[in-house]
Order: structure tokens, then C-alpha cells, then sequence
């Protein structure tokens, strides 16, 4: 498992090196590489910008059937999200985004969770399968 | 500006955007970008994302934003090179970049450009 801290606009940069190569030591084709890539962009970037620091924990997964995925949990002490349903709506921003930050990681990845308290943080997590 | 790179063609400034670059650097890259258009009074820019790694929700509003900028300081903008990857990636995230003409490669940009510069600003629409 590694980890990564997330304090400035060059860890988003670091998370999505961190990314690539665990994706690529997995074997994802260069299309799922693109797509975990990018969801790992927008998530360490909804880090930065709405709670100025937490981290990034990446493991590998292996399922009883064989298959093989990347969980990457994303972890902060921010001011936690209000309205979960309205974060996830695609569109809806309430920094000056577009919107499609939360709703386009779901869509990028296999699974994908996500938990807030008001006043004490968010973690999301996502997996991808490698099929 | 160690990520990126600008050319200019007669009317055309030419900017390629280069792999790992942070949300600052892309900030400060079109500020550079809109200064360059005023002192050279280009009439067209390309914007070259071939070797950029992904577009995300980010990188696509400051690519549509850089372009309606232009627009509103009386340029044309192109952008090329998404790749296939970035495409997929892109549609499946539901993101687009507004206002914005795409060409495959520098040259049909170039071309679009070359067309459009020619024949003014009303035949935009007809493209």
C-alpha cells in the first residue's frame, strides 16, 4: 500500500504518478489507465480545494475469483459535504468547477463510496477491475 | 513556462501543453497565452494537447474558458490532439469543451485556420 499526502497543487501532479504506476503494474489497458488516471485527478483535486490537505492510500485488491483491482480511498478532515445526493449530481459544483468532479470518477470507476460528516471530513473510495 | 511550448506561424500562435502540468502552471499558461495573443495580434491559436496525459473536469474548463477569452479578444481557437484514450475517457465522463473547434492534427488545423482567417469571421458559423 502506499500513501500520499496531499497539501498543494503539485500532489494532485504526484497522486496521478502514484496512479499510472500502479495502474500500469496491474496490466489496465491504456484506456482504463486514462480513466483511473483522470478519476484520481479529480478526487485528490476535491481534496486540495475543499479541505486544503488530507491523503491518498492506494492498494491493489485480489478477489476469490481471480480478478484483480486498484481501491484508491481518498481522506481529509474538511468541512465534510452537506448534501451527498446534490455532490453527486452532475453539474452541480459549489467551487467553481464544472461540476463534474464526484459524478465523473463514479462514472470512471467500478465502485465507488462515498461517506461525509459535517465538520469532520469525507473519504471516498473507488475501485477499478482489471475485467 | 518549463511545460509548455509557443511557436508562432504568421497569424497563428501555436501552444503545446506538455505532460504533468499542475493546476497553477495551466493558470499561468493562459495568462501567458492571452498576453502573447495581444502583443502579436494573432489572428488564430492552436491549442496542442497531444502529449497531455488526461483532460479532466479541470483541464477542460480552463481549455473552454482560454478559448472564449480568445474569442471575445477577436481570435479563433483550435485545439488538437485529443487521443483516443482522452476521448473515451472524456465522453464517458459526460465532459465537453464548449465552444471550441477540434482538428485532428496540426496541419488540418492550420488549414481550418488558414480558411477561416481568410474568409473573416462571419463564415464560422458555416463550418
Amino acid at each position: 500500500m502506499s500513501r500520499v499526502e496531499i497539501s498543494s497543487e503539485q500532489d494532485i501532479v504526484l497522486a496521478r504518478q502514484v496512479a499510472r504506476q500502479a495502474a500500469i503494474g496491474l496490466g489496465f489497458s491504456l484506456v482504463d489507465q486514462t480513466r483511473i488516471i483522470t478519476a484520481v485527478s479529480e478526487l485528490a483535486r476535491n481534496v486540495y480545494t475543499y479541505a486544503a490537505r488530507g491523503w491518498m492510500t492506494v492498494q491493489e485488491l485480489k478477489k476469490n475469483t481471480g480478478a484483480v483491482g486498484l481501491e484508491f480511498v481518498f481522506e481529509d478532515q474538511g468541512p465534510g459535504i452537506d448534501d451527498l445526493q446534490l455532490a453527486l449530481t452532475a453539474g452541480y459544483s459549489s467551487g467553481n468547477g464544472l461540476g463534474l468532479g464526484l459524478s465523473g470518477a463514479k462514472r470512471l470507476m467500478n465502485e465507488f463510496e462515498l461517506h461525509s460528516i459535517l465538520g469532520q471530513g469525507t473519504v471516498v473510495r473507488v475501485v477499478k477491475w482489471t475485467k | 513556462m518549463d511545460k509548455t511550448s509557443l511557436l508562432k506561424i504568421g497569424d497563428v500562435l501555436i501552444l503545446s501543453i506538455e505532460g504533468e502540468i499542475n493546476d497553477f502552471s495551466v493558470v499561468a499558461m493562459q495568462d501567458m497565452l492571452l498576453r502573447e495573443v495581444a502583443n502579436t495580434s494573432a489572428r488564430g491559436v492552436i491549442l496542442n494537447i497531444s502529449r497531455l496525459e488526461i483532460v479532466d473536469s479541470y483541464m477542460a474548463r480552463v481549455l473552454s474558458d482560454t478559448a472564449k477569452m480568445i474569442r471575445l479578444m477577436g481570435g479563433i481557437t483550435i485545439l488538437v490532439g485529443i487521443n483516443p484514450m482522452i476521448a473515451l475517457t472524456m465522453v464517458d465522463m459526460g465532459l465537453d469543451i464548449q465552444e471550441v473547434k477540434t482538428a485532428l492534427n496540426l496541419d488540418a488545423a492550420l488549414e481550418i485556420l488558414r480558411d477561416l482567417i481568410l474568409l473573416g469571421p462571419y463564415s464560422e458559423a458555416s463550418l
